[in-house]
């Protein structure tokens, strides 16, 4: 190679010379710059200016890399990336392919985190089937986060709001700076310990790398794991990843969330016992209506034939069978009557629960059932006696003389059922539904009896 | 776990028999006496579980921990 007889290259092999020298020589390195006119594509790539005081160099993420604690490649943001320059043919320029970007002067933090991370998850810290299940219904709620501050507020007042039943049992921690993680580690010690916890939520709002790296404990991930009570972790902002967030039983993007997946609507419970309660309300009125319309039936057929020994059995039978659901013991009885006339109250309740059509539906249907003449005596005070008084006065002879029969005595009080318990010329005492006559035998015929 | 006496399993449990007391109920092939019986059980059911979901009087305790143990204290 000499001037009288250069080597002439094409572009294309003075481009294949210098990618190779360049790809071979600065493979994979960190460079520090700023972020200048990012573009992302829909494709997921995001294209970028890597620039300091003096240069500047086009840098590409492809869609797929990764990016730790970086929420979005936007102007002017500091940062450090990993990767590999890269030199393209057809342009002849030459940009730095970024694998993962980093913050930057958090770049030995983020080091020492992914380290972690690879290790916890080896571990099998990260494991799904080693995370316990968040109970449905829980009673009381552990909460280990700062006592100052907004996050404990929104918590609170989310599970009041979802939730008033549920209880919240705070274990104040600090969640930033020195001795933070062993504070947060004492929580969730403390807290099962002491049990009466059915879940814990440890949170914490947003903040920086630095301010959040508590939760990048490794003693922490295993008092976590080690919990013997579910653990839901809410760091940060939906998109800040912490090793607390990957051990816990359920990671929640903001601490309001956490509140919200803990606890269950205490409003769609209430609704649907309800519901329940209409349902059943409604079969036992069908249930009881039937057998009140049954012995009304064997009334109708009996009662006027032989009515002293037909009211006696089947009044014994009803009282029985009443009784045993009204009328057990006293201390029963007072229970039973509370939790009825407890039922009807509700049911009667003009205005439920607001916003619950169905259950106003519900009700307005039971409502017109219990208002209704067959079971108006159900929803009175003392609705019980009434409903038995009203059942047995039907079973009274008297009211049989309401409907135009009437008792035929002797002198001596008999009751006159055929005709061999009179003779001509006996006075008798007739009975009517108003008033009483005495008559006196004229004639008997020996009629059969029907 | 908690240590409520109203535990958390019970409402659950609690909510399952309701289901079932309603299909026996609705079924309606069960004689008057024990209809009774199954309805009084489901009003203490839904009584019981209303229970659970009265709203909670002192809502927020903390969790002191002192030199005899554990001691909570109402508010924050």
């Amino acid at each position: 190679m000499n001037q009288d007889h250069p080597t002439i290259l094409t572009v294309t092999q003075l481009n294949n010379q210098v990618k190779s020298m360049l790809e071979t020589r600065f493979n994979r390195l960190w460079i520090e710059g700023e972020v200048s006119n990012p573009k992302a594509y829909p494709s997921g790539h995001v294209y970028f200016t890597l620039k300091d005081a003096q240069s500047e160099i086009a840098a590409v993420q492809f869609a797929g890399s990764r990016s730790v604690g970086v929420m979005d490649i936007t102007h002017g943001i500091r940062v450090i990336a990993y990767g590999s320059p890269a030199l393209y043919l057809r342009g002849g320029r030459y940009q730095f392919i970024v694998d993962t970007l980093y913050p930057a002067g958090q770049g030995e933090l983020w080091l020492a985190y992914g380290r972690l991370k690879k290790r916890l998850e080896a571990a099998g810290l990260f494991a799904a089937e080693r995370k316990r299940a968040i109970p449905s219904f829980p009673r009381r709620i552990g909460v280990v986060t700062s006592e100052s501050g907004s996050v404990l507020r929104d918590i609170i007042h989310v599970i009041t709001r979802r939730a008033p039943h549920v209880e919240i049992l705070v274990r104040p921690s600090k969640v930033q700076g020195e001795g933070a993680a062993e504070e947060l580690i004492g929580g969730i010690h403390d807290l099962n310990r002491y049990g009466t916890v059915d879940v814990i939520i440890l949170a914490r709002g947003g903040g920086s790398l630095e301010d959040m790296w508590c939760f990048n404990d490794e003693q922490l991930a295993y008092a976590i794991r080690d919990s013997g009570i579910p653990v839901i972790s809410a760091v940060g902002h939906e998109t800040d990843f912490t090793i607390a967030d990957f051990v816990a039983d359920l990671r929640a993007p903001t601490p309001s969330a956490a509140a919200e997946l803990a606890v269950p609507v205490r409003g769609d419970w209430l609704q649907s016992l309800d519901e329940t309660e209409s349902q059943m309300g409604v079969v036992i009125l069908k249930t009881i209506r039937r057998h009140r319309e049954n012995l009304d039936r064997q009334l109708d057929r009996y009662a006027f034939h032989r009515p002293g020994v037909i009211i006696q059995a089947m009044r014994a039978h009803f009282e029985n069978l009443v009784s045993r659901f009204l009328m057990d013991q006293k201390s029963q009885r007072n229970q039973k009557a509370a939790l009825i006339e407890n039922i009807q109250h509700r049911l009667l309740r003009s205005s439920p629960v607001n916003d619950l059509d169905q259950f106003s539906a519900r009700v307005n249907h039971l409502e017109q059932r219990l208002f209704s003449a067959e079971t108006a005596v159900l929803h009175e005070k003392g609705h019980r006696i009434r409903h038995i008084g009203d059942i047995l006065s039907k079973l009274n002879p008297l009211n049989i003389l309401d409907r135009g029969y009437s008792i035929v005595q002797t002198a001596g009080g008999m009751i006159v059922r055929t005709w061999k318990d009179t003779h001509i010329t006996d006075l008798v005492s007739v009975r009517l539904s108003e008033g009483k006559l005495t008559a006196q035998i004229k004639e008997i015929s020996h009629g059969k009896k029907h | 776990m908690a240590k409520n006496i109203e535990s958390p399993q019970s409402f659950e449990a609690s909510i399952e028999r309701l289901n079932e007391i309603i299909r026996e109920l609705e079924a309606g092939n069960i004689p008057l006496d024990d209809t009774l019986k199954i309805f009084e059980e489901g009003i203490r059911l839904t009584d019981a579980c209303r229970k659970q979901l009265a709203e909670a009087e002192d809502k927020v305790k903390t969790l002191i921990s002192t030199h005899q143990g554990f001691e909570e204290k109402p508010g924050v």
